[in-house]
């Protein structure tokens, strides 16, 4: 509603997650890069605060209004640190005014972790991207070489689903059942175990090919079939659903740096069918083939933007909205058994691409959630499960492995045991 | 590099055994990929343990002592809850420990409602609303404008004293005037105090509270 201030509203896909976020859901995501060599907290330092100038809607703060919650510009810069905390760990604390976002960095790794109200994968990769650019150029005396997108800060802080919202009328959206979920010991205190697999490209895409399906649907059925093999037989009455987002920028053209995403809930009912590995595929390919036309993803749009538009929701005080949306967002989340986002590839300059091992994303929530994004010739997939078994993780990965995929593991500690401790 | 047999993957790190399977893996140490993060409640396990043997100690004893001298009084149960008042603001400043202001005010909100019940239960003689509740309004209004002016706090932040400031005022007010205190000086200085805040507040940063009220109150 208001942008020409010092603050801002929040986006459409952000308005429900404060109200929601709690210890162990604390919807941050990290994305991390990897390079060959020690990372440099001076250099970092100075790269941080050039990319923060072109990035000026991350330097802001979230605050409680009367009515809604809203972003703020701050003064407050961003400063880089040692790695000192869990992956993911909650940045968002009610009452205090910190920045939503941190840069940390662990021997030769850099850490971008971002509070989901404030942007989305696609943006926050954007961000990444900036800094290390910026990071290598400096550090190595480079001249600083161009990124594959220029945009304005208005551009960048536009809040894309008012852009694109028409207000037409909307067809009533189909009822959903509950999905099946997982159940578990979970570790104390709400920590994350946070999985990522480094995987050779090629094999896998030969793979996919072999099933005449794209890799994304490939290994969402991997998954599934995974999740289905661990899952007590019992617990398959409902649907396993695979919670999809959609990065809205590459269907409707937009430069936002904050979120413009949608989801899509892909479910196979495996009670009803036999589950064979083709079926899945079929299954999958088919709904995202209907959920991500164009009018689908419009109708998505006017029904985020119609709860913000609606009188009755916006005269209504956050007091009394906020138990509301926490309702809201925990039927929401019954419906999904797990998250799988794949935030494709990404492109450094080519001459910076000889510095760097990798880079991965992981999001904290408390369900099993599964990202990916590819560089170069090797695809990187991480698992945050706040379950102590990894059991899915395990069949999932062994799938892969055993069509003839290498696979490099990491793991982060979880705290309750150290090494070695079986 | 570490490497899992039976899974055929290759595992980065130090771990003993594999992730997946838990089975023992081959292959030589790596450094650490991540660093070692503490719970926090192994960080202040001792001192709140201490804390809390510290306090039970002190009520076991003093109900001890008054079991041993029944004549005296029930005076340790005034202990007992004593103690309680102390956790109930310890716990609460400790959930709020990220924002003075607003821990200052709660703090004076639960002395002010402990003060009262206590006042109640021991024969009304009208102290809390006498001394207590007018007395800690003005120590929190001047601590706010101390800790305001020390820390430098942004312009942002005068909505909390605009508000704290009103019900600061109001409340020894409405005793006042329905004839509920006794004993008026501080209560008459709280109001003063309340006054003086709020008219240099709205002098010097009324743009900003104006400002403030408009960013919280769009709908
Ligand atoms: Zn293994």
């Amino acid at each position: 509603m208001n942008t020409d201030h010092n603050w801002s509203s929040l986006d459409n896909a952000a308005l429900i997650f404060p109200a929601a976020a709690q210890k162990a859901d604390t919807q941050v995501f990290r994305i991390s890069c990897e390079l060959y060599e020690q990372i440099d907290p001076v250099s970092l330092q100075s790269a941080l605060d050039e990319t923060i100038q072109i990035f000026r809607v991350y330097q802001s703060v979230l605050k409680r209004g009367f009515f809604w919650y809203y972003l703020e510009n701050t003064n407050r810069k961003p400063v880089v640190h040692e790695e000192n905390t869990q992956p993911c760990a909650a940045l968002y604390r009610k009452n205090s005014k910190n920045l939503l976002f941190d840069v940390s960095y662990f021997k030769n790794r850099i850490n971008l972790e971002v509070y989901h109200v404030l942007s989305d994968g696609t943006g926050a990769m954007h961000f990444l991207r900036t800094l290390i650019t910026k990071y290598l150029s400096q550090y190595h005396q480079i001249d600083e070489p161009s990124l594959d997108f220029d945009a304005s800060a208005t551009q960048m802080s536009d809040d894309s689903f008012r852009k694109y919202y028409r207000g037409s009328s909307r067809k009533k959206q189909t009822r959903r059942v509950f999905a099946c979920r997982l159940r578990g010991h979970k570790y104390p205190e709400d920590r994350l175990k946070i999985m990522t697999g480094l995987i050779k490209i090629q094999p896998l895409l030969d793979a996919a090919h072999r099933h005449h399906t794209t890799l994304t649907v490939f290994l969402a059925a991997c998954l599934m079939n995974a999740i289905s093999e661990t899952v007590p037989e019992r617990a398959k009455k409902r649907p396993i659903v695979l919670d999809i987002p959609v990065n809205l920028r590459s269907h409707f053209p937009s430069a936002s740096a904050r979120n413009f995403f949608s989801v899509l809930l892909i479910g196979y009912d495996y009670w009803h069918h036999d589950g064979t590995f083709e079926d899945v595929v079929k299954k999958i390919s088919d709904d995202l083939r209907v959920g991500l036309s164009k009018e689908k993803l419009s109708q998505v749009i006017e029904t985020y933007s119609a709860v913000e538009h609606n009188i009755f929701a916006r005269i209504t005080p956050l007091i009394v909205k906020d138990p509301a949306l926490k309702v809201a967002y925990h039927y929401a989340a019954r419906r999904k058994t797990a998250g799988f986002s794949n935030l494709g590839i990404v492109s450094m300059p080519k001459e910076l691409e000889a510095f760097i091992r990798s880079f991965d994303i992981c999001y904290g929530s408390n369900q099993l959630q599964v990202c990916m994004c590819s560089f170069q010739d090797r695809l990187s997939i991480s698992f945050s499960s706040p379950f102590v078994s990894s059991e899915i993780q395990r069949r999932f990965f062994r799938t892969l492995t055993s069509m003839g995929a290498e696979v490099e593991i990491t793991t982060s500690p979880t705290g309750n045991m150290k090494e070695g401790e079986s | 590099m570490k490497y899992c047999g039976k899974c055929k993957v290759s595992i980065r790190g130090k771990d003993a055994n594999c992730p997946l399977c838990q089975s023992r893996l081959s292959g030589t140490d790596e450094e650490e990929l991540y660093p070692f993060v503490p719970t926090i409640y192994r960080q202040y396990e001792l001192f709140f343990k201490l804390l809390i043997f510290v306090t039970i100690m002190i009520g076991v004893l003093c109900v001890a002592v008054n079991l041993i001298l029944p004549d005296s009084g029930f005076w340790s149960l005034f202990v007992a809850v004593g103690i309680g008042c102390f956790w109930i603001s310890l716990i609460y400043a400790l959930q709020k420990k990220d924002n003075i202001p607003n821990n200052i005010t709660a703090q004076v909100f639960i002395l002010s409602a402990l003060s009262l019940g206590w006042d109640w239960f021991t024969s009304w003689r009208g102290w809390s609303l006498n001394y207590v509740i007018p007395i800690a309004c003005s120590v929190a209004m001047i601590s706010l404008a101390i800790i305001a002016k020390v820390t430098k706090m942004p312009a942002e932040d005068y909505i909390v004293y605009f508000i704290i400031d009103i019900v600061f005022g109001i409340v020894p007010l409405i005793l006042y005037f329905t004839g509920q205190v006794g004993f008026i000086i501080p209560s008459v200085i709280c109001i003063s105090l309340s006054v003086l805040s709020l008219s240099a507040l709205i002098l010097f940063e009324g743009k900003n509270v104006l400002q403030e009220i408009a960013k919280n109150f769009h709908v």
